[in-house]
This record gives structure tokens, sequence and C-alpha cells, in this order.
């Protein structure tokens, strides 16, 4: 089923993340916990892009799993730094090949070192989702930063960025982590006043490990919350407790999200099934 | 003794202290408050600066904050931000007067509308810019202006009398057109704020100071 189908129904959409196996051994660890999470049968799950060598087909594998074991409409990633039109060309049959409808499109991460030669043949999402319009009935989602993309000047630059990727033929948006929701809402107004009308997931990471997350944060720009500081430096030593108020501060998010009429929320739940069936409990009478 | 009279003045000398700056502090406040109102409410280009006109100006926010006292505090599902006098395209180059209020939903006819101030109803219906729009003038003579509608509370007429809190209608998302016009930008609310009706464009204030004043109550 396309996304934008789910997206319409004015129903509450909750989703999960996970990412395929680095290597062939880990491919059954990973089919397990992802089989595991579309047990609990969310609106659809994303897969992320194994970008390099052959992981990106595992991408495709672990999309397609999901859709046949439970039902489970999946959201492949396809990133295109780095990568030729020939090496796009082929993922997009091998998505349309397994049924796969739905592109999360992304630029990707460059390499470090690397300042987008001219082989490449996309240098922004906007590119990529252009051509994937081409090539198929893609549902095609794009990315979006509410506390603005590291690379851009500012958020003025940031959303006139991501207009053009709507524009481009992006039907849907993610959001970037975020752990104050006012930075969601504010971010909101700015896209609906620029004409940004596409349906926006708003993504939620259940923060597990205290130390990595301060370590992300520095890397992505996200801002925490004094209250979310307050968890992790009161936690973050005990494993547990972390995870306990780690998956508590996500479910409040959520819950403050949908109280305020953000319907489709994304969870970034990697490959925890765990965490994935607490947040699950804690909405059950709420979605 | 002679300690503790000594601590006891000590004590009361920094309670005094306190309540100085207390007053300092907070009359700080007032005067940037105001300051920041007049800057908002003064007409672009105009270089003379007098002080009737802050005078005014003062006056006026106080009439506006005291007929709001009854408005509801509660703006859940929406956000707004300060775009009072920001550029505007449609019908020509023009200024913005007002505050966009922006369903998070972005779905018409989702959120209500309600009265921010007791009034009569003095203007309803379709209008090119605002949709359908209703206009409540209190009776200071200050005119509330609700634009960009879905629809209107059940029964509402011109003339009624309305009091703070009552339904008005639903946000949505009508306008820039010709009469039932919609889809043109996504669903919010056009909040106006005029003073002196009379006056035309330049006696629209920002109302975005008195959302932000509401909202913390």
């Amino acid at each position: 089923m396309k996304l934008t189908e789910l997206f319409s129904t004015g129903k509450p959409v909750l989703s999960f993340e996970v990412f395929p196996p680095k290597t062939t051994d880990k491919m059954e660890s990973v089919k397990k916990a992802t089989e595991e999470i579309a047990a609990l049968h969310p609106a659809f799950m994303s897969v992320t892009y194994g970008a390099g060598g052959g992981t990106s087909a595992y991408t495709v594998a672990v999309a397609k799993n999901i859709q046949e074991t439970h039902g489970v409409s999946s959201l492949a990633h396809l990133t295109c730094v780095s990568s030729t039109r020939e090496q796009i060309d082929h993922q997009l049959r091998l998505l349309s090949e397994n049924g796969i409808e739905n592109i999360m499109a992304l630029r990707g991460d460059i390499p470090e070192g690397a300042t987008a030669p001219e082989e490449w043949s996309f240098r922004h999402a906007s590119e990529l989702i252009a051509y994937i319009k081409t090539k198929g009935d893609f549902c095609i989602g794009g990315a979006c930063y509410p506390e603005g993309h590291p690379e851009s000047a500012n958020q003025r630059e940031d959303i006139a960025n991501l207009k053009k990727k709507v524009d481009a033929g992006c039907d849907f948006l993610t959001t970037q982590m975020f752990f104050d929701n006012n930075i969601l809402y504010n971010f909101l107004y700015k896209i609906r006043e620029a004409g940004i009308r596409v349906p926006v997931a708003a993504g939620i990471m259940p923060v597990t490990n205290g130390r990595q997350i301060a370590r992300i944060c520095r890397i992505s720009g996200n801002s925490l919350p004094p209250r979310f500081k307050q968890i992790i430096d009161r936690f973050a030593d005990r494993p547990g407790a972390m995870k306990q108020a780690g998956v508590a501060f996500a479910t409040e998010q959520i819950i403050d999200l949908l109280a305020n009429g953000v319907e489709h929320v994304h969870v970034y739940s990697m490959n925890k099934p765990d965490v994935a069936a607490k947040i699950m409990d804690n909405l059950s009478k709420i979605l | 003794m002679g300690r503790k009279g000594a601590g006891s003045r000590r004590l009361s000398e920094s309670l005094l202290n306190k309540e100085i700056w207390l007053c300092l502090a907070l009359l700080c406040c007032i005067l940037w408050e105001t300051a920041l109102l007049v800057a908002a409410m003064r007409p672009e280009g105009d270089e003379v600066w007098k002080g009737e006109w802050a005078l005014a100006i003062g006056v006026i926010a106080d009439t506006v904050r005291t007929e709001i006292q009854g408005a509801p505090t509660d703006m859940k599902g929406s956000a707004y931000d300060d775009s009072f006098l920001s550029e505007r395209n449609y019908g020509g180059e023009r200024k913005h007067y007002g505050t966009d209020l922006m369903d998070l939903a972005d779905t018409p006819g989702r959120l209500p509308i309600y009265s921010m101030t007791k009034g009569v109803v003095t203007n309803l219906g379709w209008n090119e810019l605002g949709g359908w729009r209703v206009g409540v003038t209190s009776p200071s003579g200050v005119y509330y202006y609700y634009a960009h509608l879905h629809s209107y509370a059940p029964g509402l007429e011109i003339g009624d009398t309305v009091q703070p809190g009552r339904l008005l209608g639903y946000m949505g998302d009508s306008g820039y057109g010709e009469e039932g016009t919609t889809g043109r930008f996504p669903t919010h609310l056009h909040l106006g704020i005029q003073v002196y009706p009379e006056a035309g464009d330049e006696s629209w204030i920002n109302p975005y100071p008195f959302l932000m004043e509401r909202e913390s109550k």
C-alpha cells in the first residue's frame, strides 16, 4: 500500500524504523528482530539504506520480508550520494520487482574527504526525487530537519531547499529526531507558511543509551531540553533504567504530538523489538 | 542583643534592597514591553516620534489587554509566530496585518475558533482576502478580525452579542479568490486587531504579544 493512502485516512499513523544487516551472517538476527516488530502491526516500517558494497540489496530483502510475513507496508530508503545513475536504476528495478512501492529518497552522508565530484549523478535529494518520479509509480518520502540541516546556513535556506524537494515530487516528509515538541510545532508553522502541505511524520527516537545520544546530538546539532539532560545525567550509567526512562520520555512526546493534531509519528526503534513493543503497549488505547 | 539587632537590621536592609530591586525589575519589564509594542505598532516609514503617539499606544495596549482577559488560553493544536508586517503577494504586494495561527494537522474544520473578547458581530460572510470571516467589535470600538474560516458556528449572525470564549466557527483555508475558494494556503486562522477601523490599515496592531501573554496565563 502506498503511504499516501495511510496518511489520508485521518487516523493516527505510527510506524517504526529498522536497519538492514551489514553482513550476510547477521541477516537471520535482523530478520528475526524486524519480524518481531512487524508482528506488532505498525502502520508501516521503514528500512534504512545499506550504502556501499552489496548491502543495498539487504534493504530490499528486509523490506520485502516485512511485507510478506506480516502484511505491513514497507518504506525502503534510497540514498544517492556517490551513486551513479545506473546504480540508482538498478536499485529502483529491484524495489519494483519486489513489490516495494514506497521510497524514502535521501542524499545520504557525504563520505569523509569527498567533495561531491562531477561523476556523481545526484547531488541533492531533490534531484533524486525528480528522477524517481520519472521511473515509476512510487510513493516518495523526503527528510526534513526541525532544527535545521547541519549544512544549511540558516532555517530559511533549509526550508527553501525543502520546498524544492516537495516541488520535485516528494509525497510526504519525515522529520529528523527532536526532543522538544515545541521545536516541531515551530517548524511546522514555518513550513506551512512556506506553502509546504504534504503530510509530515514526526520522528521520535526512544533513547536507550544515554552516552550514545549525547554524541549523536553533538554531530547532528540536535538540542536536548534540560529535562531530558537530567534523565541522561541520572540514568545513563544504568542501562535498564535508561531504557525505561527513554521509552517513557518518547511515549510522552508522542502523546503530546497526537493531542496537538500531529497524527503521523515515525519511531526510530532501530532493531529493538522490546522498545517498539513497549511503546505500542503504552499507546494501546490512544491509537 | 547587639549581634541580634545588627543581624535584624541587616536582614531588613536586605529585604528592603530586594523589594527595591524587584520594583526596578518590574518597571524595566513594563518599559521594555511597552517599547516592544510601540515598535510593533509604529507605522512603517514614520520618522516623527511623538510622545503622544507612544502614550496612545500604551493606552490601546492596556485596553486590548483588558478586553481579552476572558479569552481562551488553550491554543493546543496550533502554532503561531510573529509575522506582523511581513510581505504578502496575493492581490499585489502588501503587508500582513495580523498573526496567523496554523493548524498543525492542516485539516480544515478541525480546530474551533472562539471569540477573544466581548462584542458585537459586525461582519460576517465572504471577502476576497479573508474568505469566510467574522468581525467582532468590542465595546471600546476595537475590531477583532477572524479570517479564512472553514465554517461558522451554528446560528451566528450579524448583530449577535458575543462573550469571550463564544464559538465563532472553525479554522479553515478559505479566501484568496471568489466566494467559496479554498485550498490556496494551509489551514490557519488569520487574527487581526484593528484599534481604529476608520483609520484604515495603519491602525492594525500586532496580536502576537497579546497571544503570547494570554497563552502564558
